[in-house]
């Protein structure tokens, strides 16, 4: 997950690619960067339930993709509540 | 059989144009026949890019509208015989093509060369429509920056959403001595990020703008850029060509320079 790294610690290249990772994968599924981490995170704590894994190590991403037909309307038909 | 190319970014400014003329004049030195259309009605740079701006008396809203035959305001570069223009109108908005009108225009010029490559305008609205909607396969150009990088995830999503199957990646504008310092993305943060194949990365170099400034390619000349640029088309053509080593073009004193910096 992401802020494991001391800020400082960090060089302006991360820092980019974090924030590139973080603002492309809200636009993505169309909802703000605050309801993305959060659901990140429960997404990780709801496979953490299950799996014997080390949250620090890992990172989510969640990618939707639709079974539909290929066309311009379909790109987001699944809405963020 | 011909291939109709879409150079495109979502963003502005990070080297859509530059990228069109140096690919186009790559292709037109591997003996391709090579017609690059300029689709940013309203806009018109790629003419001044190539240093082919006096040399306009039709443009492509002229072709369309039927004032004139395509052979007709086709334009032929100074440097490579089969490379020539299709400039775009100064005079006119986006919505004086329409993209069946695009489609129509692209059937013709496929029937004259073996590359028709259309430099796409910034943004996605109906200039995107009309370029993207004549093309076979995609480049899309991007710089190692947050914003360039967030409109390119956005152009592939549209461009897979339409139907393009064959989009390829270009990274422009890497500076070496930064990556290493860790103070801009790498070419493999980009690909991290933005799931596509790599045509090539070019190198931020000084000789891009001076050949611009000259309204020249890069293409042909002893640089890493001029390099890089030949890669790409190369692999466009179809050719398996080695990853360029962007660091062999730091110069020793940016070498001795990130040494001290290092520590």
């Amino acid at each position: 997950m992401r802020g494991c790294q001391d800020r400082s610690q960090r060089t302006s290249g991360k820092i980019a690619k974090a924030r590139t990772k973080l603002t492309v994968a809200s636009d993505r599924l169309d909802c703000s960067q605050e309801e993305l981490s959060r659901m990140q995170e429960e997404v990780m704590d709801l496979l953490a339930k299950y799996m014997n894994l080390e949250k620090e190590m890992y990172e989510i991403r969640i990618q939707i993709i639709t079974r539909a037909k290929r066309g311009v309307r379909n790109v987001k038909t699944i809405q963020i509540k | 059989m011909s291939e109709v190319i879409v150079v495109t970014s979502g963003k502005g400014g990070v080297g859509k144009t530059t990228s069109t003329a140096n690919i186009g004049a790559g292709l037109a030195r591997m003996n391709k026949k090579v017609v690059l259309v300029d689709t940013d009605i309203g806009l018109r740079n790629l003419d001044v890019v190539m240093g082919l701006e006096n040399r306009i008396i039709y443009n492509l809203v002229d072709v369309v509208e039927g004032n004139c035959r395509v052979k007709q305001a086709l334009i032929k570069d100074k440097h490579y015989p089969g490379l020539y223009l299709l400039p775009s109108a100064q005079t006119r908005d986006k919505s004086a093509v329409s993209p069946e009108q695009m489609i129509k225009l692209v059937e013709g010029l496929t029937e004259l060369f073996d590359y028709v490559i259309l430099d796409c305008p910034a943004g996605i609205e109906q200039g995107f429509r009309n370029a993207t909607a004549a093309a076979q396969r995609a480049i899309v150009v991007t710089t190692p920056e947050v914003s360039a990088i967030r409109d390119a995830d956005r152009i592939i999503g549209l461009l897979e959403a339409g139907g393009l199957k064959k989009i390829d990646l270009v990274v422009n504008r890497i500076r070496v001595d930064m990556v290493k310092r860790g103070e801009m993305m790498s070419v493999e943060d980009v690909l991290d990020i933005l799931a596509v194949n790599l045509l090539g990365a070019v190198p931020d170099e000084e000789s891009v703008v001076v050949a611009a400034n000259h309204g020249e390619s890069v293409v042909g000349s002893d640089t890493l850029s001029g390099q890089a640029y030949l890669n790409i088309a190369r692999r466009i053509a179809g050719e398996t060509v080695p990853l360029l080593d962007l660091e062999a073009g730091a110069s020793l004193l940016h070498r001795v320079a990130a040494l001290f910096r290092r520590k």
